[in-house]
């Protein structure tokens, strides 16, 4: 606004003067060629014949220059060779700006610094009067030894700043997502100024006055852009052609070999100022009007006016900018807790916390709110998409409903869930997915490595949730979680648990809870195609169903089975005491179903009283159903449905906050369930054979829908279904058999489409994708699969072999069935990342149990028992084998000959014993030999020792 | 003497040795039948203390949470289900609503399991086949119909892939105190369990409705539950059984019923079953608990859980533990005799060796042998002795508790005290099995019992069915041997001219004459076959008293019998057609004597017990068996001896003879009927009892190649 007015003066003041310089220079590319004076006109001297422009800066002015035209798209470049010695407060600026309302602006910022302290480069974009995109980067080299070009490239696609050419900043054009993108006609200008209060050391370096004059050299004047007259306001078509270099493909990304030089100094050199507080580091009115003001008085009160306007209205606009943050360059944190009673006397929390990273294209990889070790793990392993939960307990989905968009997205099987999808090559997905694992694992304290394993995870390729080969899907039913999974977890929040609604997460209570399911889900655009790049989002939350402390009185009496009365600090034995300084937003949410508003309104009805009729209206306070401790900020109704569900809103102030909430009457209702409940079990016994069985059963949802859609015909209800079935368990596919109101069905009847991608022993487990149509009128159907037990290999059991095996939960979703939940909105874009997670349409979703399985497995105890035989097979087969290897035959013959001519007395007496003439022993039996004399004489002599041993010993 | 020319080479050995058994056949397997004998009769003293193998049972670590509280609300319950049986009317519907209402109230899940008890259908397929495979009749009376009440609490924080099962049989008909007792101690369980936070598996409370018999509830029960039959008998049911529709009408009410869901329900694998039973009579002397283990073909729970109900019972709660007994054992002379014997006998080995530790007191030598009798005789039969042999048949470990009270339940107080202690007993035992991570596999599964904390491992018990089999190979290579010798004597006695030639021909004939004998085997095994199928035709003929199709069935066995002899050629006739042949019958008594030992030694895998007790019985036979005309020719008295006893023998191995003379012995002579024979063997078939096939097809053919001889 003023700006223009004040350039304009300018503009006009030094006219002439500028038109005189221009044509004292004989060289093609002379400083007014292009440019003008703008302020400060006996600060700026042409040397060289007009090639080199001097600005110097003392305590009366600095100076400024700029471009006659504007220009649309382009190249603009300067030589510059900055003040030296203590240049402390000293503002060098080269830099585009668009003029008038909200205008664009392009920056190269040289801040000065005490000497001996480098120069830091300041880069800012403004796009439609928003700007607070600061960057700061510590130069590799001493600007104010040498002429150093410094570079804006600007076309439709992409800004690069460039310095030597090395691209240290890149700006993409995100407009299709809302970013804005500078779009209006811009000059290019330079200028020297007096930047004190704010360049150097946030201002506490004041200019050091005694190093005066400061002198800036430009060099270059040479502009290759787009040249629009300055009168044009718009930037016309042909400024896009790709007539023009800049405009041409190859420069609407950077190529590999700038790629890796962005980033070698993105890495390396720069720095940043520490965290910054939200309230950006006190970006200074465009200052260079400062001192043109020697001149007339009148200006200067004139200005004095106009700048003092100007402030207040930049300083509202970054006000506005900190409280509701539409920006979305910006790294920005939320906070959120969703609170809702549960009709088994039981109350569901859900934290939701969002961090959220711009582009590192645009931004570089340095994060003062968001945590490191996600951004380097997208970065590395190259993620689009990524979720991982750790879940203890069943969401009971006929209690706890099964329609919402918190059962469909936070209701996770027990156990380690995670899938991710990768932007990289087909062939590399399992090599990320391998390593990505194991990142995961260290990073969380949890077994996850084991999901390396190729028999562990499948890749779904449309039963899970659309997406190309890059998906990649495995659980670990029987990870154990626990506080190890959760501090990790909780790391990754700017204030961690010391702070803000976290702050809520006391251990032992929401690890007594009935479900507990913390979950990780991580989307980036940084990989995609289209150049469509917000950067990353971090959703973190943890779903808790807790009971409130009840007292066990009201077992008898069933009448008045009143809920339990629960505040905050009963349920977690804390508050809130205030919020995280570093999230955007902070906000408590009490969710009240549909059913129980409906049932509070009859409840009204019945007693007639006087029917406010408007629970939005803070009604449900003094309403008599119960009654909340605080008082809501805002009350929010779900747009459309006969019984809408509300919604109260608190946000989070500094001071402590205790939500409570007592219940006056009691209430029942039930929660919206899924079209169809669905539930998972194994049939047969004995260790060779079962099947799997999935049955389906209608629910209330499914009965309106048959009545609405009955007239109708033909009406279908689809399911999809998605099954992992571990190897071991070796599926019959072509047994597949359904069953609907217990009556065999051809499969092809209701199979719309299906996949199986059968297991491969050692290798990859099967995967089986239906979708399913069954008619609408159905009450209940069953599929069920035949499978054989496996026979595992020795090493292959696990540990706890005797515990059986899991069947990983199958996932049911019901894809024409969004689970989306619609407030009264404002307009407002800034909506509360619940709220808008509340919106997103997402399919009702639901996992069935997890099956246990008995393999045969071996008695481990057996390894003593199989060392023994086989230590006695072996004894007698290389005994025997010696035996004959050694075993002199003839010689034996000879021995027993003499032996025989020979009969001993022993001999004579066993035959006797045996009453058997001698002869006939000696000929029909050799067992005569057996007994031979020293044989006994032996064994009499070792059972003599042993029962002397025996006797003495004892 | 050919033979004998050339030098004698030294054999090897175990050459050696095995010839010098077989030449010594006879003392060897009268010392080794002896010494059989007497380690059956050892093993009450052989028995080693049970222990805990499982570290994560950890019985009795915890202290219990049930409350009297939760007795007292479990007593309520007690009262209101008796009460009911004072009310005329439905009141077995009532009642199960009373005790659904119950469950519900707690926040378990509810649901009823309607049920047609199966009935006991022969099917000579049916051995071995998986539960549950049989075909479900449709016509089916609405009478004969019964209803299970099963609760379900979740674990709060488990996955729900295991379960524990609680069992209380119940008649919906008319209750008795003691199975009010039985519910109120799992009732109070019940309500416990649903507050605790350590619950790792699911529980399920399934109240069997025993009206039909306790077995076939339960067995219903779990085949819906692991073979569910998806052909719509569920809505025949509805359309045909309107009386018991009542149920789907209590379900309208709209808050209080709302658990209660009309499918079925179901948790995960099963960990450990326990069923629950209170004894209506009371005990004399103090609280006692007895604990029924045998599930059918003498399949045997992992003796870890025995040992925790045990620790728990008796450590804990003060009962006194207590497995059946074989009451006619304990008043028996001899076995007393033989108890002092042994006790002095530890005595003397103690006096000379003070370490060594041999002996039991004869009292306990007594009872020792009683508990193992009857665990050998429920083994051998094969039978589950209650409810949980349901669940060993889908390979749950499961065993019945049966507790009872010194006090009357009339006393409010005791009633109340009797539920603390078994509840907390109750929930001992299902914080322990909770506890465990993997199935249970650390302790035995092949062991007998000489008291509840007394057990005979595989290992030692194995030793007496091997000394008293180990003869019979023995025994008939040595028969073999003898025939064949006797045989080449004869030959050679006669002169012949052409001695070589013949010699080879001989020689090869010879070898081959156990087939003729085989044949005859074969053919009579092959009868067994046939007679074990018989039972299937007889009970085909409607209206037949026990005694009448006992008769049939031995008509048509010996029917059978005669048309087989006569059809194949007479087989048995052969020998003695064809002059006495001395050899002949030696090879056919050593043929039959190694088959029995092959079924004696298969059956020993199968079920042990029955082996053992089959191994007594026909082992004797086996030896002593000689054809009776060779011994009625001489008489001496060692002949005559032997005919007796061959007489007697045989006598006994007759299975109906066996049957009666056990019963007789063990019961009285009272109770004599033909029929028992015929119920008897009725039940086996009921419970796939591998008993029966046993006796069909190996004891009665041997028996019957003996008597033959």
């Amino acid at each position: 606004m003023g700006f223009a007015v004040v350039s304009l003066f300018v503009f006009y003041v030094l006219l002439q003067q500028g038109w005189a310089a221009t044509t004292e220079s004989n060289i093609p590319i002379n400083f007014y060629q292009n440019y003008q004076v703008t302020w400060g006109f006996n600060h700026v001297s042409a040397i060289n014949r007009g090639t080199e422009v001097q600005l110097s800066l003392d305590m009366s002015s600095g100076a400024g220059f700029e471009s006659k035209q504007s220009y649309g798209s382009g190249f603009f470049h300067m030589n510059i060779k900055l003040p030296d010695r203590n240049s402390a407060g000293v503002v060098t600026a080269f830099y585009l700006t668009s003029k008038g309302n909200k205008h664009d602006e392009l920056d190269f910022e040289f801040l000065g610094n005490v000497e001996g302290k480098p120069y830091t480069l300041q880069t800012n974009v403004f796009a439609n009067g928003e700007g607070n995109r600061e960057q700061r980067i510590a130069l590799w080299f001493d600007p104010t030894k040498d002429f150093h070009l410094y570079g804006i490239l600007w076309n439709q696609h992409q800004i690069v700043f460039y310095v030597d050419e090395i691209p240290i900043r890149v700006y993409k054009n995100n407009s299709a997502i809302g970013v804005a993108y500078p779009s209006r006609p811009m000059q290019v200008e330079g200028s020297l100024w007096d930047g004190d209060s704010w360049a150097t050391d946030g201002g506490r370096t004041k200019t050091d006055w005694r190093y005066a004059p400061f002198i800036a050299h430009f060099q270059g004047f040479a502009i290759g852009g787009c040249s629009i007259p300055n009168s044009m306001v718009q930037i016309p078509q042909q400024c896009y052609s790709s007539a023009y270099w800049w405009n041409q493909e190859r420069y609407w990304k950077l190529n590999h070999k700038q790629q890796t030089e962005y980033e070698n100094v993105r890495n390396n050199s720069a720095t940043h100022g520490g965290l910054r507080v939200p309230h950006l580091i006190g970006h200074a009115p465009r200052s260079r009007t400062f001192s043109i003001i020697s001149t007339s008085p009148m200006a200067i009160l004139y200005l004095r006016a106009i700048l003092l306007l100007y402030l207040i209205g930049f300083c509202s606009f970054f006000y506005a900018n900190a409280v509701h943050g539409s920006v979305i360059e910006e790294e920005e944190f939320s906070e959120e807790l969703l609170l809702r009673p549960l009709p088994d006397r039981k109350v569901l929390s859900h934290f939701h916390f969002r961090s959220r990273a711009p582009p590192t294209s645009s931004n570089g990889r340095h994060h003062h709110l968001f945590p490191k070790a996600i951004s380097q793990l997208v970065q590395k392993f190259r993620l689009k998409e990524m979720e991982l939960s750790f879940t203890q307990g069943r969401w009971n989905y006929d209690l706890w409903g099964g329609f919402d968009p918190i059962s469909s997205n936070n209701a996770k099987p027990p156990g380690v869930e995670l899938w991710a999808v990768f932007a990289v090559p087909q062939h590399h997905v399992d090599a990320s997915w391998k390593n990505l694992t194991h990142a995961l694992s260290g990073l969380f304290c949890a077994s996850i490595n084991f999901l390396e394993s190729s028999t562990t995870y499948s890749a779904p390729d449309w039963g899970f949730r659309p997406a190309s080969g890059s998906l990649r899907y495995g659980t670990l039913p029987r990870e154990a979680v626990c506080t190890e999974n959760l501090t990790p977890w909780l790391k990754l929040l700017p204030c961690r648990d010391k702070a803000g609604i976290a702050a809520l997460l006391d251990r032992p209570s929401i690890y007594k809870g009935y479900y507990h399911s913390q979950r990780l889900r991580l989307t980036s655009t940084e990989f995609d195609l289209e150049g469509v790049d917000s950067g990353i989002v971090l959703e973190q939350t943890l779903t808790v169903v807790l009971q409130p402390n009840d007292k066990r009185d009201v077992m008898t009496s069933l009448e008045t089975k009143l809920h339990p009365s629960w505040s905050l600090t009963s349920m977690f034995g804390r508050k809130i005491k205030g919020r995280c300084v570093l999230a955007k937003s902070s906000n408590v949410f009490l969710q009240l179903d549909k059913g129980l508003v409906a049932e509070i309104h009859n409840m009204q009805k019945e007693n007639k009283i006087s029917v406010s009729d408007n629970l939005a209206h803070d009604g449900l306070k003094g309403n008599h159903g119960f009654a909340l401790s605080v008082k809501p900020d805002r009350v929010l109704e779900e747009v459309n449905g006969s019984q809408p569900s509300v919604l109260y809103e608190f946000s989070m102030d500094s001071e402590s906050f205790d939500l409570g909430l007592t219940w006056k009457l009691p209430v029942v209702w039930s929660c919206q369930q899924a079209p169809l409940h669905a539930s998972r079990f194994l049939m047969g016994s004995g260790n060779e054979r079962g099947a799997i069985a999935i049955s389906l059963k209608s629910t209330e949802l499914s009965r309106q829908l048959l009545h609405s859609d009955m007239i109708e015909g033909s009406c279908k209800l689809q399911v999809n279904v998605f099954q992992v079935v571990p190897w071991y368990i070796k599926v019959y596919y072509h047994s597949l058999q359904v069953f609907i109101d217990e009556r065999p069905q051809a499969v092809l009847d209701v199979v719309e489409k299906m996949r199986v991608s059968p297991s491969e022993d050692k290798v990859s487990p099967g995967v089986m994708e239906m979708i399913l149509k069954f008619p609408c009128g159905m009450k209940s159907a069953s599929i069920t699969l035949e499978f054989d037990k496996g026979f595992l290999h020795i090493d292959e059991y696990p540990p706890d072999a005797n515990q059986g095996f899991d069947i990983p939960s199958a996932i049911i979703s019901y894809p024409n069935f969004h689970a989306s939940i619609r407030f009264v909105e404002d307009k407002s874009l800034d909506m509360s990342p619940i709220l808008g997670k509340f919106q997103e349409d997402s399919s009702v979703l639901s996992y069935t149990e997890v099956l246990l399985v008995p393999l045969t497995t071996p008695d481990f105890s057996m390894p003593y028992n199989v060392i023994t035989i086989t230590c006695t097979v072996f004894a007698l087969y290389f005994g025997s084998l010696l035996n004959v290897l050694r075993r002199r035959v003839a010689e034996e013959e000879r021995l027993l000959k003499t032996q025989a001519a020979k009969t001993g007395l022993l001999a004579k007496l066993s035959a006797k014993l045996r009453r058997r003439p001698l002869e006939t022993a000696k000929s029909s039996s050799s067992s005569s030999s057996l007994i031979s004399s020293k044989l006994i004489l032996k064994v009499v002599l070792v059972a003599g020792i042993a029962i002397v041993w025996q006797f003495y010993r004892g | 003497m050919a033979e004998s020319e050339t030098p004698r080479t030294k054999q090897r050995p175990i050459v050696r040795l095995g010839l010098f058994l077989i030449s010594h056949s006879l003392l060897f397997s009268v010392v080794c039948c002896a010494a059989g004998v007497v380690a059956l009769l050892l093993l009450p003293v052989l028995a080693k203390n049970t222990y805990i193998s499982e570290n994560a049972l950890m019985p009795g670590s915890a202290n219990p949470m049930l409350s009297g509280e939760d007795a007292s609300e479990a007593n309520k319950l007690v009262k209101e289900v008796i009460a009911l049986n004072s009310k005329s009317g439905a009141s077995g519907i009532k009642r199960q609503r009373l005790i659904a209402q119950y469950m519900s109230d707690l926040g378990a899940e509810v649901n009823y399991h309607k049920f047609h008890p199966q009935g006991v259908h022969f099917h000579p397929l049916h051995f071995f086949s998986s539960p549950g495979s049989g075909t479900t009749e449709r016509n089916i009376s609405c009478s004969l119909r019964g209803t299970n009440i099963v609760g379900i609490i979740r674990a709060p924080r488990g996955d729900g892939k295991e379960a524990i099962v609680l069992v209380t049989p119940y008649n919906s008909v008319k209750i008795n105190q003691g199975e009010a007792m039985s519910l109120g101690i799992a009732y109070s369980v019940f309500s416990l369990l649903t507050r605790v936070t350590w619950l790792a598996k699911d529980i399920i409370w399934l109240v069997a409705d025993s009206q039909h018999g306790e077995y076939a509830a339960v067995s219903a029960w779990l085949r819906d539950y692991h073979t569910p039959v998806f052909n719509g008998l569920h809505t025949i049911d509805a359309e045909i059984c309107v009386v018991a529709n009542n149920l789907h009408e209590a379900k309208e009410q709209p808050t209080n019923e709302r658990n209660i869901y009309d499918g079925f329900r179901r948790a995960g694998t099963m960990a450990a079953a326990l069923v629950i039973k209170v004894l209506d009579r009371n005990e004399q002397f103090e609280d006692s608990l007895s604990i029924y283990a045998e599930a059918s073909n003498g399949q045997m729970p992992n003796l870890d859980l025995i040992n925790i109900v045990n620790y728990l019972a008796v450590h804990r709660q003060g009962l006194r533990a207590k497995v059946e007994k074989m009451w006619s054992v304990i008043d028996s002379k001899w076995v007393k005799t033989l108890g002092e014997l042994f006790e002095s006998l530890g005595q003397l080995a103690r006096y000379l060796n003070p370490q060594w530790k041999f002996g039991i007191p004869a009292a306990d030598y007594v009872e020792g042998t009683a508990t193992l009798a009857s665990s050998l005789y429920n083994q051998a039969l094969g039978v589950p002795t209650g409810p949980h042999g349901a669940f060993r048949d889908y390979q749950v470990d499961a065993i019945t508790l049966e507790i009872s009270s010194r006090a009357s339940f009339d006393n409010k107080n005791s009633r109340n005290e009797f539920l603390l202690r078994g509840g907390r007993l109750i929930e001992g035992v299902i914080r322990s099995v909770n506890n465990l991570l993997e199935k249970f596999h650390q302790s035995f599964f092949l062991y007998l019992l000489t008291s509840p904390s007394k057990f005979v491992s595989v290992g030692v018990y194995m030793i007496a069915l091997a000394l008293l089999v180990a003869p019979l190979p023995m025994v008939a290579a040595s028969l073999y041997t003898d025939a064949n010798k006797l045989d080449s004597i004869q030959r050679k006695d006669k002169p012949t001219a052409s001695a070589s030639v013949a010699e080879e021909c001989d020689v090869n004939l010879r070898s081959w004459k156990w087939v003729n004998a085989a044949k005859k085997v074969f053919v009579l095994h092959s009868w067994g076959s046939v007679v074990s199928l018989l039972p299937y035709l007889v009970c085909q003929i409607p209206n037949c008293s026990p005694t009448a199709s006992f008769l049939l069935w031995v008509l048509l066995s010996a029917l059978s019998l005669l048309i087989m002899h006569l059809i194949l050629a007479s087989p048995f006739f052969h020998a003695t057609e064809s002059q006495l042949h001395v050899g002949e019958w030696a090879i056919l008594k050593s043929v039959t004597i190694s088959v029995a030992f092959i079924g004696l030694c298969l059956m020993s895998v199968i079920n042990f017990a029955t082996a053992e007790i089959g191994g007594l019985l026909v082992v004797p036979m086996c030896l002593m068996a000689h054809p009776l005309k060779l011994d009625l020719k001489v008489w001496r008295l060692k002949n005559f001896l032997r005919v007796a006893f061959n007489i007697v023998f045989v006598f006994i191995g007759f299975p109906p003879a066996t049957f009666m003379v056990l019963k007789s012995t063990f019961e009285g002579f009272n109770s004599f009927n033909v029929g028992d024979f015929w119920n008897w063997v009725e039940s086996l078939w009921a419970w796939n009892s591998a008993t029966y096939l046993y006796i069909v097809m190996v004891h009665l053919p041997c028996w019957t190649c003996k008597s033959e001889d």
